[in-house]
């Protein structure tokens, strides 16, 4: 699904269905350069048992527009706007690599949007290739 | 296994690792028609693509998966499908593309079975083809009209070894927000890799050169996914929700495999032209050795060349890397290792002579088909096309005494020794 978001569009995988706000909602972030497709089957999966999945490019990433965000703290926040698009109170926020520290990071400023957080690929510190630019940092 | 790896390896490790539940080293041929299920939610899961997994070997199978990876690896692309024969890969490509009136524009310098489906059978199904000379590429950007849904050629025509100029095929298809497809079969990725070159779907009969010695009947079709499908706005098969699929969007599910996703989960779904485990177990053995191989063909191949053309008798070679085929320059940018191990050439005499040539050859096998590690011989004027008189024949490209043939992998010395003894016999006539 398209989003529009700090005006510009942003796009959410919902494994093939509509959200339904009487469902728990999970929101399934990718790692860095990566994108959405990285979480398509899980995606899928729990589309089809009961959840909203939804599974954002974030800017600048796949088929979100935008220049990508200089840091975590902003990639967190961004998140939190994207739940307030899709009028959704809360999410279980699942986060791979780089996106598992935007996980954490939401869950700790924005505690009452987040019900849960699940972390794969995890690391503190977290160091990156050299040759992409690293938000980690700042 | 990475990508990274060179060629050579990536044919004898991509897709592969020793077998998770025995440590079979080799590809293990998965002999089965389906796999059993955990419970009923892994059942569901996995028919309703939120898991990876084998359900029913027409969909799906270990041993062909191993192909498809090998297959995708060496071609550059996102995904292989492996198919009953390369006739099939080549209709699954199409009806994968377009629907009843959709349109090709295709080479005419094509193997005679793509130019039979395309020229006969599927205009039956309402898909028209307009044949185009490779060489002119005006008469390709002019051939495309709003039904269009395929450019496609051959790496090397039949039976001229036309060149396929694909960098600028494909630069007319993608102006036009087409995709190109090329026919790799006599090429196969280690003398030239279409997708490289702007190719965004290449196909082949793996009966040739892949599996390599005549074993089996095969067919793969790769993408290269690098076409932009949503950008194109030709393709709702690919973007629009389909129905078959409780409204799946191939090319929501994946932005770079939208087209092979749905090749595998509708066409062979529905068309059922898949290829069976032992038939990919074949190919794999023939495709590891591919670099080795196809050396050999090419060696061997240069040297009988070298010898026909200090040969009276014989009128005409069509092979591009000779400085008189009229692609010779295009052959040294695109094939630099080499044109293949399939030509054609004239002996003086037409029919009754070539017919001579073929019965004296004791070594090259008198058949319908190339690629095999075997040497092969064909005379199309008195087999594949011996209904046609002397101008139906010139049209095709075909002299009366053309000669075709598949140079093998045997000691070059021997095969000389054979075609000299089929020369003799043409001549004495």
């Amino acid at each position: 699904m398209r989003v529009a978001l700090d005006g510009t569009a942003a796009y959410a995988y919902t494994g093939t269905r509509a959200l339904d706000r009487a469902q728990p909602s999970l929101v399934l972030l990718h790692g860095g350069e990566q994108d959405h497709s990285v979480w398509t089957l899980h995606a899928r999966w729990f589309a089809h048992h009961g959840w909203n999945a939804v599974t954002p490019d974030l800017p600048g990433h796949g088929r979100s527009a935008g220049a990508p965000l200089a840091s975590i703290a902003a990639m967190a926040d961004w998140i939190i706007r994207l739940l307030d698009a899709l009028a959704l109170d809360d999410a279980v926020l699942v986060g791979h690599s780089m996106g598992s520290l935007v996980a954490i990071d939401a869950a700790a400023r924005h505690p009452a949007r987040v019900r849960a957080i699940a972390l794969v690929g995890c690391t503190v510190p977290m160091t990156l290739d050299s040759s992409v630019a690293n938000p980690f940092r700042r | 296994m990475s990508d990274e790896h060179r060629f050579d390896t990536l044919a004898l490790h991509a897709g592969a690792a020793p077998d998770p539940a025995t440590g079979a080293r080799a590809t293990p041929i998965y002999q089965t028609a389906s796999f059993a299920f955990r419970d009923a939610d892994h059942a569901a899961a996995l028919f309703n693509l939120e898991r990876p997994g084998h359900v029913y070997s027409r969909l799906s199978n270990p041993t062909v998966a191993v192909l498809e990876e090998r297959m995708a690896a060496l071609e550059g692309g996102v995904g292989a499908v492996a198919c009953a024969s390369g006739q099939a890969a080549l209709h699954l490509a199409i009806a994968t593309l377009m629907d009843a009136g959709g349109h090709v524009v295709a080479s005419r310098a094509l193997y005679g079975g793509s130019h039979n489906l395309l020229a006969y059978t599927l205009p039956r199904f309402g898909i028209r083809t307009t044949f185009v000379d490779p060489r002119d590429l005006d008469a390709w950007r002019t051939a495309i009209g709003p039904d269009t849904r395929l450019l496609f050629g051959e790496t090397l025509g039949n039976p001229g070894l036309d060149v396929l100029d694909i960098s600028r095929v494909a630069g007319i298809a993608h102006e036009h927000g087409l995709p190109l497809m090329v026919d790799s079969t006599f090429t196969t990725p280690w003398l030239m890799q279409p997708i490289t070159h702007g190719a965004d779907l290449v196909m082949h009969s793996a009966t040739k050169f892949l599996s390599g010695h005549g074993l089996v009947i095969a067919g793969v079709l790769v993408d290269s996914g690098r076409f932009d499908w949503q950008a194109s706005a030709r393709f709702p098969q690919m973007t629009a929700p389909y129905a078959g699929f409780h409204g799946l969007s191939f090319a929501e599910e994946s932005d770079v495999a939208a087209f092979i996703l749905r090749a595998r989960r509708e066409g062979l779904r529905d068309f059922g032209a898949c290829m069976s485990p032992t038939t990919a177990f074949h190919v794999l053995q023939g495709v590891e050795t591919l670099g080795l191989r196809m050396q050999r063909h090419v060696a061997n191949t240069r040297r009988v060349i070298e010898w026909l053309r200090t040969e009276s008798g014989i009128e005409r070679i069509a092979y591009p890397e000779l400085p008189d085929h009229p692609d010779h320059a295009l052959a040294k940018a695109l094939l630099p290792r080499g044109c293949g191990a399939v030509f054609s050439f004239d002996v003086q005499g037409g029919r009754p002579a070539g017919r001579r040539f073929i019965e004296a050859l004791r070594l090259f096998s008198h058949l319908a088909n190339v690629g095999d590690a075997r040497s092969l011989v064909i005379h199309p004027a008195s087999t594949t096309h011996f209904r046609m008189d002397a101008q139906a024949l010139a049209a095709a490209g075909i002299g009366e005494g053309t000669i075709r043939l598949s140079v093998g992998l045997e000691d070059v010395h021997d095969l000389l020794e054979d075609l000299s003894r089929g020369l003799a016999a043409a001549l004495k006539g």
